[in-house]
């Protein structure tokens, strides 16, 4: 099954999640817009990370996932914070 | 540092990504100077974003039927029409320490050099964090910035004579992203310097040339025959390969 939603960020970027699931986690997911992030690279861990993501997950602890991601491998993103992504998960999914 | 002021040239869009690239990595590897490049598009093109989805930012019929390149930048941000005649895109290309670790500084810096040329073709404008020039409210001026293997890559896009319609058939505009834009049509958002002063495209250039080497030292001289190369290579190989474009 997919789900998706796009979303303007205030003050940020436009931002996309396109997730495919199978009833209970994320199977794939796509994030996509006109941000930025550093090292490019780094949207694949992303995507990864959110992979087996159940799908009752409150929007808080995606972020605290997202969060955690980005600072342990040093990735910067900028025209969305974690909030806005983990936010728009959970936008998608219902 | 000395900086190298490389000739104007016009290529087409996998070229032009490939040229960037190519000089990226022989500044990383000490092979050359940091670099400030101006270059046209010929044909038109599209570039997108890095994050972009394809089918979301451009009507690729429209491309094709007028004959507009499509390219998927190596840079987030957004998708971009280049014009072959309306426009000057340039890089700015240097060892990351010169421009400091501080993302939203540099840009403001680089974009002051731009802001710079314009003043002195009497244009007020002002950056528009992250990544925009406006003059009068509306967009004359865009960029992006990269920063890999030590190295400071940003691009950005002056208007010099807008073509709203060709812009905006090849342009998918998002009505989600005007959602917080104070203006409704994506035509009033732009602007260009012909528009606003009736110069000609070779005085924006002298006048950007001139403020991004005010200051510098700066010496003109041509790529060296290991970055054309290079860049030819690069150009094969990721940006004219579709599945680079079409990998989101």
């Amino acid at each position: 099954m997919e789900a998706s939603a796009r979303r303007k960020i205030a003050g940020g970027k436009m931002l996309s999640v396109r997730l495919e699931h199978d009833g209970a986690v994320i199977v794939r997911a796509e994030v996509s817009g006109d941000f930025f992030m550093h090292p490019e690279e780094a949207i694949d861990i992303v995507e990864e990370a959110l992979a087996g993501l159940p799908l009752s997950t409150a929007s808080k602890d995606i972020s605290i996932l997202i969060d955690r991601v980005l600072k342990e491998r040093g990735i910067v993103a900028i025209g969305f914070e974690s909030p806005d992504l983990a936010g728009l998960i959970r936008e998608a999914l219902e | 540092m000395r900086w190298r002021l490389l000739p104007f040239t016009g290529h087409r869009a996998s070229v032009n990504m490939a040229v960037d690239e190519a000089v990226a990595e022989a500044v990383g590897l000490g092979n050359a100077p940091p670099t400030i490049r101006f270059y046209a598009w010929r044909p038109s093109a599209v570039s997108i974003g890095r994050f972009q989805r394809v089918q979301d930012e451009v009507d690729l019929e429209a491309c094709a039927r007028m004959g507009v390149d499509v390219v998927r930048r190596r840079t987030g941000g957004g998708a971009v029409y280049h014009d072959s005649s309306g426009e000057i895109t340039y890089s700015v290309i240097a060892p990351e320490p010169m421009m400091g670790a501080d993302i939203l500084a540099s840009y403001r810096e680089v974009c002051g050099w731009v802001i710079a040329a314009l003043a002195d073709l009497g244009i007020a404008s002002e950056f528009a964090p992250i990544n925009d020039i406006l003059a009068g409210g509306r967009k004359i001026s865009g960029c992006a910035q990269t920063r890999r293997q030590g190295v400071f890559l940003q691009h950005g896009t002056v208007l010099y004579d807008v073509d709203s319609a060709k812009m905006f058939s090849v342009l998918k505009v998002d009505p989600v992203k005007l959602s917080d834009k104070a203006l409704s049509h994506p035509w009033d958002r732009v602007t260009s310097v012909r528009s606003l002063t009736g110069c000609g495209a070779g005085d924006l250039l002298a006048s950007l040339q001139a403020a991004f080497c005010r200051g510098k030292e700066c010496s003109g001289s041509p790529l060296t025959a290991a970055e054309s190369a290079r860049a030819s290579e690069l150009s094969r190989a990721r940006y004219e390969d579709p599945a680079w474009t079409f990998s989101r």
